[in-house]
Formats: structure tokens, sequence, C-alpha cells
């Protein structure tokens, strides 16, 4: 048996939390069926309370170890996985993991909004609601919680009952954040959570995530440069299913270590 | 040096910004050789043309700020793109000292062309050439991108502050020796003190070139050679014992 590599921090200037390491991911590789492995022996350590930013080119593997890291890959057919994540102490790929439990200390935030067809009240305590919370003072303080922590209360407070399909993208986009924050989950995973925003709600998205930073893990996906240089505190830089540099997002955009790393980048031919 | 960008037009601008500041630089070298010659051969009219010459210096370094502002606010340079822009603002800065010192001693010798010759102004040309080739050499280092060569320019500046402790020991005894040689030494000596300077600008030219290429200042003390700060004013002899 050969050993897992596991991810040796000092090759790079990875910035540390003071809340230690929330995801450990070590050997980590992934194939969507014989002949299409998408994944290679990845390790990365993912900071806990920080914002770790995943980019690379289109099709690099960014959104399957993200969704990896919650087990959302399970239901594809044909899947196989190698290698270890461990969250908390916990191995997230080892058959006894109760899947239910883990996604719900990881909440998910896609490209696009994705509100159900209902108010907007009832999107933010869904997840209580599956969990069979009926107590309406909860469900109330919950919801005011929650979307306070998305910045969007002030914005809906007076129509909560209003359907969430009526609000603008950069809302809808707050308010699945504010479910997703909902479940007090400690890890937000967002898949690319600003491509469909104009600059406006971006920046709002932006200063959003920033004033989450401490409180929970994120790690996102962006195909925006310069939003990974902004809101992220690390940035991994992924290329063809293989970890090419991970380090603090300053040294990745000032003086990356790989010539593969500045040729993307900087916007250079790879 | 990395590859092309995709997108061309980037690559362009980048390329006239690094134009500018070596065409900056090679004029700089040009006014500094030119100064140092009309101290050394009392040429005054190459002393008026060099004097006439720094608005040139003035206008590229305008163009150069314009040049990386413009990279800054329209691509988001990030990476070595982004250390190009930063570099070509403290480049251009440093260049424009240089060009500044070169006429400063032209306007020197302009004076001095108006006395007698004097023996003791054979040792500017020395001290012109040492600084003269470092400047050339961090020029080359910046157009190759090489930081061994920065970083031997970077060592040199301790020849110059020892070149700059002889000449100022050397004025000092022509001026005990014949005070009617007070005035035209301090010119020289200004002129010593201007030489020196570049070597120091070229100096942390070279540093920028070094962070340029590898994303880190030179590490360690700088060299340093100049005591004359240490030495006493000749008045001042007798109570030191
Ligand atoms: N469900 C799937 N079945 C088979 N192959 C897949 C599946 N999902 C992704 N892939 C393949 O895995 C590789 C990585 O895809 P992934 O979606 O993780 O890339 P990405 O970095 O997120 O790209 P993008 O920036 O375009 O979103 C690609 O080659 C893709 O075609
Ligand atoms: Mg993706």
């Amino acid at each position: 048996m050969t050993a897992i590599p596991t991810f040796e921090p000092t090759l790079y200037h990875v910035k540390r939390g003071e809340q230690g390491t929330a995801l450990d991911i070590a050997g980590f590789s992934l194939w969507y069926g014989p002949a299409a492995r998408a994944l290679h022996d990845v390790a990365l350590a993912v900071e806990a309370g920080l914002v770790t930013a995943l980019i690379g080119p289109s099709g690099c593997g960014k959104s399957t170890l993200l969704r990896s890291l919650n087990r959302m890959n399970d239901l594809i057919d044909g899947l196989r996985t190698e290698g270890r994540i461990r969250f908390q102490d916990q191995d997230i790929y080892h058959p006894d993991t109760d899947v239910i439990a883990l996604r719900k200390r990881m909440g998910m935030v896609f490209q696009k909004p994705n509100p159900f067809p209902m108010s907007i009240f009832e999107n933010v305590v869904y997840p209580l609601r599956i969990d069979g919370v009926r107590d309406k003072g909860r469900l109330a303080e919950t919801a005011e919680r929650a979307l306070s922590g998305a910045a969007l209360w002030d914005e809906v407070k007076d129509r909560l009952e209003d359907s969430a399909l009526g609000l603008s993208g950069g809302q809808q986009q707050r308010l699945c954040i504010a479910r997703a924050i909902a479940a007090e989950p400690d890890v937000l995973l967002m898949d690319e959570p600003c491509s469909a925003l104009d600059p406006i709600a971006t920046a709002r998205i932006e200063e959003l995530i920033d004033g989450l930073r401490g409180r929970y893990t994120i790690v996102m996906v962006t195909h925006n440069m310069q939003q990974a240089a902004r809101v992220s505190d690390n940035t991994a830089f992924m290329y063809l299913g293989r970890l090419i540099e991970y380090g603090d997002t300053e040294t990745v955009f000032t003086n990356p270590k790989r010539p593969r790393t500045t040729d993307y980048i900087t916007g250079r031919f790879g | 040096m990395p590859g092309t960008h995709i997108v061309r037009s980037y690559d362009e601008q980048l390329r006239r910004l690094g134009d500018a500041i070596t065409t900056m630089g090679g004029l700089a070298e040009a006014q500094l050789a030119s100064a140092v010659t009309a101290v050394g051969s009392r040429d005054s009219v190459l002393a008026e043309r060099v004097v006439a010459g720094d608005a040139a210096i003035d206008a590229l370094e305008a163009e150069a700020l314009h040049l990386a502002t413009q990279v800054l606010a329209l691509r988001q340079p990030v990476a070595v793109d982004l250390r190009l822009i930063v570099a070509s603002f403290k480049l251009s800065s440093e260049i424009e000292r240089i060009g500044d010192y070169a006429r400063n001693i032209a306007k020197r010798a302009l004076v001095l062309n108006q006395g007698e010759p004097l023996r003791a102004a054979q040792a500017v040309p020395r001290m012109g050439q040492l600084v003269a080739r470092m400047l050339r050499d961090v020029l080359d280092a910046f157009v190759a991108r090489d930081a061994a060569r920065a970083r031997d320019v970077w060592r040199r500046d301790e020849e110059v502050d020892a070149l700059y402790n002889s000449v100022f020991r050397e004025l000092l005894t022509y001026m005990m020796e014949d005070a009617r040689s007070i005035t035209p030494c301090t010119h020289l000596l200004f002129i010593a003190k201007n030489l020196e300077r570049i070597g120091d600008h070229a100096t942390n030219m070279a540093e920028t070139v070094i962070y340029l290429i590898e994303g880190q200042m030179p590490g360690g003390e700088r060299p340093k050679g100049d005591f004359t700060a240490a030495v006493e004013p000749p008045s001042a002899g007798g109570s030191g014992q």
C-alpha cells in the first residue's frame, strides 16, 4: 500500500486561520467513468473561518472538487473516488458517514440563484421545515437572523410573504445564501455565485462574503480573477484536474510560483 | 519572459511602457556621459545642450506614468504584469532624478569653464564612467530581465562610494594647498556628490529590476562604502588627539 500524499503547506505561503483546518483533502482523485478521470491526487488544506477561492480554466475540475466536499457527486452513476477528505476529523467518504447530516453542515450556493417557487419567508426557513420545526417564534427568528446575515433583511422585511421569484437576481442570490445560512452550516460552498449578477449585485455579495468571514468556512469557485483577489484569503489554482498552486491570495496574485499560474491569471497562452 | 497575452493589445501596451522606460534610461545615460565630458574637456556648448536636454527626460517620464496608469485602469494587471507597472513607476522616477543630477553637473561645468583649468577635475571622469556603466548595465538588465546583472550593479555601489571618498579627500587637499581653488573645488565636490547620488539611484533601479524579475527586493544590507560623513573638516584638525 502506498501512502496517501498529504498536503505539504511549507511549500506554499498559505494564510492560516485561527480555527485550524476545516477540510483536509489528501490524495483525492475522482473518476466520472472508467476512462473519465476528473481529479488527480488533489491535496489541499482548507482553513476554517477563511475564504478559499478555487480558480482555473473551464473543465479543470473546480465544480467537481467543490461537489466532492459535500458528496453532491454521489448521485452520479459510475462515479469512483480515491483518497481522503477529512472534515473536522471525520472521513467524508467513509461508508458510515451520514451524508444528510454532512450536507446540513455544508451549505451550497449555485451559479444561478435557485429560489423555490414559494414566499421569501418559506424559502429561508425551508431547511427548518424539512427538519420538522413548527415553532413559529423559532422560524421567524431564524428568518430574520439568516436574512440579516445575508444582508437582505432591510430590503425584504416588509414583504416576507411575497413570492421569492419577484426578487431581482442579486436579491435571489442573497436569498439563497440566507437559506444556506438558516441551516446553520459550518461551511459554505459557492459555485460561481456572482456570474449571473451585475457589478452592483456582485459587490453586495462580495461585501456579504467578507462579513461572513470568520463565522463560516467559505470555499468559492469563481471565474472572475479580480473577485478571487478581492474576497479570498487563499487561492487554489487547478489545471486539468490537478492542483497546481495553493497559497495566500496576495502571493498567488502578485508573485505566483508556477509558470502555469502566471499564464492563467495574467491571461497568457499556456 | 512569460509568453504573450491572449489579448494582443495588452502586450502592445506593456511593450510601449517598457520602451518608454528604456528610451528614458538611454537618454539619461547620454545626458550623464555628456555632462561628465563637458567637465573633463571644458566643453560649454555640450554643457548647454545637456541643460536643455533634460526636458525630454521629463516628457518621457510623463508618458511612462500615463501608460502605466492606463494599464492599471484598463487591465487590472496581476503577477509579473503588475510588477512591471510598479517597477515602471519607480524606475521612471529614479531616471528622472538621474537626469536632474546630470543637468546640475552640466550647469556647474558652465561655471567651472569660466575659470582656470583645474588638475583636480580629472577625478570626475573616472567616477563618471563608473556610474555611467552602472546605469547602462541596469538598463540592460531591465531589457533582458537579467537578475544576475542587476545584482552585479547593486554590488558595485560600494565602488562608487569608495571612489567618492578618495575624490573627496583629494579635493580637500587641493583646497588646503591653494585657497583660490576653494570655489571651483567646491563645484567639483558637488559634482562628485551628484555622481555618487546617481550611483545610489542606479542601485535603487537594480533593486527594482530584481523585484520585477523575482517578486522580491534583494535581501540583506546594501553594500556601503561612503564614510565621508565621518571625516572632520580641516579647520577642526588638532582637536581630536
Ligand atoms: N456529470 C458528469 N459526468 C461526466 N463528466 C463530467 C461530469 N461533470 C463534469 N464532468 C467532466 O469533468 C471535468 C471537470 O468538470 P467540472 O465541471 O468540475 O469543471 P469546472 O472547472 O467546474 O469547469 P467550469 O469552469 O466550466 O464550470 C470536465 O472534463 C467535465 O466534462
Ligand atoms: Mg464549474
